[in-house]
Order: structure tokens, then sequence, then C-alpha cells
């Protein structure tokens, strides 16, 4: 993405304002933007999830700390190499606390550190388990945020090849509060950048109107929450909360930002449609639209489908079942595909500059897969690289190895050995205080000791 | 997709009877009764005597457990426990069911006659049972905009034509007596009841506001926009009416029955006449209730809302909806073009089966006749009736000895393929999951439990054949795979095929663990026997108490899916019957509150 006009010094939303110039700008409501979060450059949090695994013999790296050769899965991120933190020995352990089985469902576990609850989803759905118990992290945080500031998101989640099963859900805002994420990039750039098109008359006229609407509609679901019995009510009590959020939204001031991209270009196959959302995130994070968004690159199972855009004839699903070389080798071309993109996201956030830096640097995508055994569909060892140093809280061009986890493959050690690795959970912690909102513990606190050690 | 995914179910119950009406008179009668069970009269699929005979049949909804066999009783929870039917019993929790994608695009279509079909920018539905169904999630926020905007773009296009959407005069229109008449004629239906008074007070107000920005058609304007964003519009809230001396039973309104029966029935909103029969008492006896459900199943004027419902079910049953998401290898060059066609099929066929045949489940699974495209027509090796369009479809039939109802059709055999062979696992499997209602285990947790080596140069049996040499893969995949070898005449599009590779397909195998066990060869005979089976029979009645009630049978159940079962085993697999039953089965009219989670 280019850069069409130079960037003010301080890039704010208050900046973007400024830099779009006066009059079109700020049409209503004072702007509150707490001191914390006005220091300096705003820090974003981005997920970005690949499906089922790597092969990890050829997915980590060799050498030390701060010496080390990139592998041949994530040498498409070489030019970055300064930027990333590789963790090696990461468990998704999550999964195994609750009833859901070892293998898809940490899907519903990676971001969240928490187990799956008692429920069931039916046949053709699931086994007999429901969402994860609590929030995830990418919610967790954008609430803390939407404490401090008005944004007019305070996520956004994007994603392709997904349904409405339990591996086509990955963000909670709390238990039974899974977050779709948004699969057309079409409605994705509406959602983000609709209202920003509007002349300030038409658009202060549209929330004026949205607004009594809205207030109308919290009436209703108000009295239908009492009126139904309790047990109906916390469906209720969240539809009601999440209303609320869209009137608070209302409130915030839209600025006319200068990277409003141009509507994506119509095209469904995954390649397309991931580098739109890549793109519109990447505006979303340089108008100051949102702080957190996810990019869900492929259902937990279908993941790509059959990937032909790589020349490759087997479904994405049934190649990381294999334990051959030639299965093996196609794994090892998709997930470097996945790296290639995540390069190319990388370029995205590191073409925007930011004082002496770039948004990059007060970034921090996490990229991450829950399993790490593909073809036996473990939770250890999972696939983890951070890029971005998040405003300096990270500290980046280190490898992390953790324990000594090794893929054993089938009729290997057992499914889900113990090699000393460390929980996702601890990783979860990190990015929250990364972010600048401290915790000890997150997600389930078995699975969780506190901060990674030696991020 | 992996849709059917191994997974568990309920446990194993069984069953004594199947009367049961709810005696709201009989206070404390509602307890399972423990009482020595008695021998079932109906339908091979229920064990007699409690207990599961070695070797016998695994009852619908049961678990089969790892190692294939069939479980001693007691193993698997919650234990089987005999329950009396007799007494009067619960019904299961009634969930408040959020408008799927397909009921919010057929309600638009009848409020407001609009065809757009919003709701495909809208996030996918949660899936109940392989069924859409969004009974437990909230709407995230990004849903809520995706609700707005398209109540903005529905309201914009309704009053765009304020004579054609208002019930008043062209003199009326513009005053405020008119928007009151709108409110509350627009509001009884988008609620599908009368509004209360404070209701009639918020809209007056939010009317008032848009008429005070701009003018009265900015007030109706913000009245379709605020409707079509209440809870009441999208949900159908269910609170019903305590019965006395039964803690937690809620009889339904007339009004809620009402969106009960439209909804499961139609998919979609009540129309007027459904309306008044709910203001004028008609739906306050099971009789009244039937004689809507006829009405709702036959009316002409209904027809294109029933075909609604039914596709949906269709979808539901055998995942028609992901059609248009499957690949196939580069040489199924027409699959492309076809998945839609294949979709539509599904759809149609069973429409047809239901509507303008005997609504058996008989006919579903042998009939030799479809309705498609002439595309799909050349795909079969026959010739369609002469149509207009290339997307036209006729009804026509098929090579009687290749082809058995939705089993064989090309959209079934596509979704239960690979991208380049068939898979007769996943065949196996849908017929034990989605006909027998059998669930096999889940692989055993910490064994490295995918499939072994093989030598790819051998056919797909006997490729399959080593991977239930293995242990822990044996117990499940002889549950499924002799099942799916019967497919083997179709290939991973569909089409049929006697040879396969250098050798002539192989198509024997073997059905187990049924009541109509048997060894098979070809679909045809698997259709036969599926299609005599009880076992069958109660699992159709499960998969449409799943699409009514949008979750999976719970213990409560028991007796109504007993009673339904034996119903449609009654009527010989009648299906239209069974709706009939459904509708005005105790199970319909009133509801339980769900537990509360911890």
């Amino acid at each position: 993405m280019k850069s069409t006009m130079k960037m003010p010094t301080r890039p704010s939303r208050r900046g973007f304002l400024r830099a779009a110039g006066g009059t079109a700008l700020m049409p209503f409501v004072p702007f509150l933007e707490s001191d914390a979060e006005a220091a300096g450059f705003p820090k974003r949090l981005l997920l970005f999830f690949m499906p089922m695994g790597s092969y990890h013999p050829m997915w980590k790296p060799s050498g030390t700390e701060t010496s080390f050769t990139l592998s041949p899965v994530l040498a498409p991120l070489a030019p970055y190499q300064s930027k990333l933190v590789v963790l090696d020995g990461i468990d998704n352990v999550a999964v195994s606390g609750g009833p859901g089985e070892t293998g898809h469902p940490g899907v519903n576990c990676l971001w969240t550190g928490a187990p799956h609850s008692a429920g069931n989803f039916g046949s053709g759905g699931a086994s007999g388990f429901g969402w994860p118990t609590g929030p995830s992290i990418d919610q967790a945080v954008a609430a803390q945020i939407a404490r401090n500031v008005a944004l007019r998101f305070n996520s956004i989640e994007v994603g392709f090849n997904l349904g409405g099963d339990y591996k086509s859900r990955m963000s909670f805002k709390g238990p039974d509060q899974p977050v779709p994420a948004i699969t057309d990039p079409q409605v994705v750039y509406k959602t983000l950048f609709s209202d920003l098109q509007l002349s300030p008359a038409a658009l202060q006229a549209s929330q004026t109107v949205r607004k009594s609407v809205i207030d109308t509609v919290l009436g209703d679901l108000q009295r239908v929450r009492t009126s139904v019995p309790a047990a109906d009510r916390p469906k209720f009590d969240a539809h009601l909360q999440n209303l609320r959020v869209i009137e608070g939204k209302l409130s915030v001031p839209v600025s006319n930002c200068s990277r409003v991209p141009a509507a994506p270009k119509v095209g469904t196959d995954y390649p397309n449609v991931l580098d739109a959302e890549m793109s519109l995130v990447t505006s979303a994070f340089a108008c100051d639209l949102t702080r957190v968004a996810s990019i869900f690159a492929g259902q937990e199972s279908a993941g790509l489908g059959t990937p032909s855009f790589l020349g490759i004839s087997e479904a994405h699903h049934p190649i990381t079942h294999r334990d051959d070389a030639a299965g093996q080798a196609l794994l090892v071309k998709i997930t470097a595909w996945y790296m290639s993109q995540l390069k190319v996201l990388l370029d995205r956030l590191a073409a925007v500059p930011e004082g002496t830096g770039t948004m990059l640097d007060n970034t921090v995508v996490v990229c991450a897969s829950p399993m790490g055994a593909t073809s036996i569909h473990n939770y250890r060892g999972i696939p983890v690289v951070l890029a971005g140093s998040c405003g300096g809280a990270i500290k980046t061009g280190r490898y992390l190895k953790f324990g000594n986890f090794v893929t054993g493959g089938k009729g290997g050690a057992g499914k889900n050995v113990d090699y000393g690795g460390q929980p996702m959970n601890n990783l979860l912690v990190s990015l929250s205080n990364a972010m600048g909102y401290p915790m000890t513990t997150f997600g389930d606190k078995r699975f969780c000791t506190g901060p990674l050690m030696g991020l | 997709m992996q849709r059917f995914a191994i997974h568990l179910l309920f446990g194993i119950a069984t069953f004594t009877g199947c009367s049961g009406a709810i005696d709201e008179s009989n206070p404390g009668s509602s307890s399972v009764a423990t009482s020595p069970p008695k021998p079932s009269g109906s339908g091979g699929a229920i064990p007699p005597g409690g207990a599961i005979p070695p070797g016998g049949v695994i009852p619908p909804g049961g678990v089969i457990p790892p190692g294939g066999t069939i479980p001693p009783v007691g193993t698997v929870a919650p234990p089987a426990q005999p329950v009396n039917c007799a007494t009067p019993l619960d019904v299961g929790p009634g969930l408040i069911l959020r408008l799927t994608h397909a009921e919010y695009d057929n309600t638009v279509r009848d409020l407001l006659a609009d065809a757009t079909r919003p709701s495909r920018a809208f996030s996918a539905d949660a899936l109940i049972g392989g069924f859409a169904a969004n009974a437990v999630a909230a709407p995230s926020e990004q849903e809520l905009e995706q609700y707005r905007t398209a109540a903005e773009n529905l309201a914009d296009k309704a009053t765009a034509n304020l004579a054609t959407l208002l019930p008043c005069t062209a003199a009326e229109i513009g005053t405020d007596a008119c928007a009151d008449k709108f409110i509350r004629s627009f509001g009884r239906r988008a609620f599908r009841r009368t509004l209360t008074t404070d209701e009639l007070k918020a809209y007056t107000t939010l009317f008032q506001t848009g008429k005070a920005v701009q003018d009265f058609g900015l007030g109706i304007n913000l009245l379709v926009r605020a409707m079509l964003q209440s809870p009441s519009f999208l949900y159908r809230i269910e609170v019903g009416v305590p019965v006395s001396g039964r803690a937690g039973l809620l009889r339904l309104t007339p009004y809620e029955m009402t969106s009960r029966l439209s909804y499961v029935l139609w998919r979609s909103m009540p129309d007027e006449e459904l309306l008044v029969a709910a203001e004028t008492g008609k739906l306050d006896t099971a009789a009244g209730v039937e004689a809507q459900v006829r009405r709702m199943l036959t009316a002409p004027t209904a027809l294109v809302r029933v075909r609604g419902a039914l596709a949906s079910f269709a979808d539901g049953l055998m995942d028609l909806s992901s059609l248009p998401d499957v690949v196939k290898d580069a040489r199924f060059k027409t699959f492309p073009t076809l998945a839609g066609d294949m979709q539509r099929e599904g759809e149609a066929f069973f429409q047809e089966v239901m509507l303008n045949q005997d609504a058996r489940i008989a006919t579903a699974l042998t009939a030799t006749f479809t309705v498609a495209t002439a595309r799909l027509a050349t795909l079969y090796g026959v010739t369609a009736p002469a149509m207009a369009k290339p997307t036209d479809m006729a009804r026509f039939d098929l090579p009687a000895a290749e082809r058995s109802g939705l089993l064989t059709q090309a959209g079934l055999m596509s979704l239960l393929s690979h991208e380049g062979e068939s898979s007769p696992v996943h065949r196996g499997l849908w017929v034990r999951s989605m006909l027998l209602c059998q669930t096999p285990p889940p692989p055993p947790a910490d064994v490295a439990n995918t499939a072994p080596k093989v030598d790819p140069t051998l056919a797909i049996k006997q490729r399959l054949a080593m991977h239930r040499a293995s242990p822990s893969c044996a117990g499940c995949h002889n549950l499924m795979d002799p099942i799916g070898f019967a497919f083997e005449n179709y290939d991973p599009i569909g089409a049929y095929r006697t040879v396969l590779g250098k050798d002539p397909v192989d198509a024997t195998g073997d059905l187990t663990g049924t009541d109509a066990d048997g060894a098979l060869n070809g679909v045809r005979s698997l259709a036969d026997r599926l299609a005599r089976s009880g076992q069958v029979q109660e699992c159709m009645s499960r998969q449409w108490m799943r699409f009514a009630f949008g979750r999976t049978e719970e213990v409560a159940d028991q007796c109504t899916t007993a009673a339904l079962g034996s119903r449609l085993v009654a009527s010989k697999g009648d299906m239209k019957d069974l709706l009939v039953a459904l509708a005005s089965h105790d199970a319909f009219r009133y509801r339980r509150t769900p537990e509360v989670t911890p």
C-alpha cells in the first residue's frame, strides 16, 4: 500500500483529523482520548490464524536465541528477521482441560486459553462440547482499550472459507459469545469505511437517526429481557451489551482519513480474499478505526480447500494427516505460502510511517496454529511467530525455544507428551502486557503460570 | 467440508410406551417413572426389555463404543433408563431461536415483498445437528451492524413507495393517524403479535423523531428500520404461560404457537390467516392446530413458503448449501458449473417427494426420478425434457438400475467424496449419522490414530481394508466403510461408473448394527434395507425434531421421539403425516425453560 500523502508527525486520530484538514472533521461530540492511549503512537494487536499447523522439523529455525537461521517454512519472513520472535515449544494446552477433543477443537482454545464448556453442537457439528469458557485475548484487550479511548470499532474480525461451526470461530467475547469473522472483503470494506465516505452533514444526520432507532431497539430488548424466564436472559444481556457498544460508536468522531482504500476488487479465490482483507485491516489500523484485529485464514479443517493455486491437487486437510515425506513436503509448501502472505501483511504495516519507524513497530502480529505435530493432531509444540515490537515492549530478532518438542508422528511417542514447553496462556498474558494492559493470568489458571518467560 | 465429524451424541435410553399427553391437572406426575419396562409394540428400532441384546440393534442416538461392538447395558452415560411414557411427561427445553439466514430472507420476502436475500451479507448461522439454528450465541457487534445495514436498505426500498407500504388512503398518507395504523399493522406482522402499549408508545415517539428531523417518510422509514432490528423480529420470542403445579413448564401463547408453526413448516413469518387463527382461539386445541398445519402444507398460496422450509430441511440433512464451496480435481471440468444445479436438485427433489409424491421416506430413498437441470441429466446419462434456459429444472426419470432417490444424487455423492476419489468412509458415516442417528465414537485421546501408510496403487477398497486392519481404527471404520462400499459405483461428482482403474467396481458391503442388517451390493440394496428400517424412520423423526426445535434430543424428549417414531412407522414413513403429528404434539405446544449453566 502506498502512502499518498505525508503522514502527520503524531498520527493519533486527532493527527489524522488535522492532516485531513479542518472543517470536514470532528462533526460532533467532544473527542475523548485517554492520556495513556494518547501518549506516543497507538499500539495494535493483530492475530493471524493459520489452520492445522505446520511440519515442525521444517518449521523450526536453527541456531541460538539471537543468531538463528530461519527454516524452509519461515524463509519468506527473512526480510523481517530482526523484527520477529519465533516461539518454539508453545503448548495449546487449554484444549486438554475440558470436554473438547484435542486436535481441531483447539482452535477455540488457542486465543482464549480456556477449555470448552459442556454442551452439544449436535451431529455434523462436533462432539459433546460447547464454546470455550472465556474470552479470547483480542476481545479482552479490545475491551480494555475501549475503556480508555473511543475508537470506531473495538476490533475487526476477517477471514475466509468459514462457516458457522466450531471450527470457524476463534474469537470470543466471553462464554457463549463467539465473534464471527466477516468473510467477504466487500462487506469488510463497507463495514469499515462506508461512514468515512459520507459528507459530515450526511453522516451526522445518519448517526442521529441511527441513535433514535437504537434507543427504540434497546427499549424493546429491555422489555423482552424482563419478560423471558431468567434462564433465557444471558443471551439478551449479551445482545444488549453489544448494542450499547454500537450505540457508543455513533458518538465516535469519524475522520476522513487519507488512507481510506479503494473498494476491493471482486475475487472469491482465497489468495485474493486474504490479500484484500490484509489491506483493509492495515488501512483500518492506519486510520485508527480500531487497534485490534484478527485474520482467520481458513477454517480449522477445511483450511485452503484444495490449494490448486499452489499447484497442489490434494486437499489441505488430508495433507496435514500425512506422515510420508511427500505429504510433509506439501504441508511445508502450504505453510510457507502462509508465511509469504504474512510477509505481505508485514510489508503493508511497514509501509505506514510512524515517527522514526513504521506502524509495524507499534504493532504485534501473532501468527499461530492450534497443532504442533499436525499428522497426529496434537496440541504440543504449536508454531508461533510474533512480528513487531508493539512499541518497544517486545524485544525482537529472537528465537526462543522452550523444552525440546519433537514431532512424534504416527507410531512415535504419545500424542500429547509433555516436552517441557510453555503454555499458550503465558503468551496471551504477555501480549496483554505488551499492549499496556498488565495482567498476571489469562484463561484457565491451571494452564497459566504468568507472562511468557524470556519474552 | 468436514461436516460429519466423529462425535458423541446422547446416551442410550429405552422406551416402553408412547402416549403421554401433558395433563396440566396432574401436578407431580412429570417425573420419569422407573417402573419395570414393558415390551415395545412399535417399530424394530426400539429394543424390548430395556436392554440391548448382544449383537443386537444400536438405538438411534446411541453411541457406538470404540471397538465397534454393541455395548453392554450401562456402559455409556447416561445409563439406560426405562421410561414410562404412559404418565404425563416433561417436554425438552425450548430455546429462544434467532432467525437463520433462510428465515430472515423468507421473512422479509413475505413481509416486504423483498427477494434480495439480505442475509448473504450476514455471518454464518450456527449449526445444530446439521441444521442451521441460532440457539445459543447473541449477535456480535459486527452481526448487529449487518442487521442494521440490511434494515436500512430494506426500509429505504420499502418507503420509496409509501402508497404500497401503508394501510392508508391517499388522503391519509402524511397524517399521524396513518402512521399509527402502520405501527399497529406492520408491527403485528413484523413481531408476529399485536404490539403492547409500551411498544406503541415507543414506536410513536420514534416516528415523531423521524418526522421532526425530516418528514413523514423518514418517520415511517425509521419504524421499519427499528422493527427489523427489534428482538421481537429477530428472535422467535417464547415466554409462554406457566402451567400450574408444573415448575418450569410453560404453555405457548396462541401467538407463540403461530410463530412456531410458521417457522417450522414455512421457515418464514405467519400469514394473515394464521394470525387470525391465533386471535380467534383456533389454535387452542390440537385439532385446531392440525387443521392449520394441513392448510399450511397444502394451500396453493402457501406453496412458496412450504417449499422454502423443505429446501432448508434438505440442505441440513444433506449439507447441500456447502456445494458451492466444494472443489474437485481439474479433471472434473463440469463440476463448477454443476455444483449449484446439484444443490437445487437436492432441494427440488425433496420438495417433489413431499408435495407431489407420497412424502414417504422410502420414496425419498428409492425414487428413480429426479428434478434437475438438463446439464445434470447429462451427468446422469439421460436426456431431459426440453427446457428454455440451462438453469431451468424439470422432473425426469433416471436409469432405474443406477439410481436410488437422494442417496445417489450427484450433490450428496460429491459432498461425500474427496477431490479426486470417492470416500466410502464419509458416505458410510453419513448414512450412519444422518439416516440411522448412530454416532461412531471419537478416536481415543492419546493414541496416534491417523491412518497407517497405504499403497497408493491399490483400489480404495483394499486401501481401506488396510486401515481397518489397524486395531485403533477398525472399531469405527467397520461401522462406516462397509456401508460406504455400496456407493462405489458413484464417482467423486456422482457420475455412475462400472470400472475403477482397471477393475470392475466392487460395490459389495455390509449393513450391521441396525434392524435391517444384511449384505449389500450397490446402493439399491442398501436403499431397500433402509427403506424398511424402523430405525431409519425413528431417526428421521428425530431429524425433523432437530429441524423444528433447533437442538438435539435430550432425555426429556424420549417419549416425544418414541411417539413420533411410532407414528412414522405406523404411517409407513409418511413425513407429511409426521409434520402434522409433530406440530400438534405437546412438545410443540409447551416449552420448558433451559437449565441455567453455571
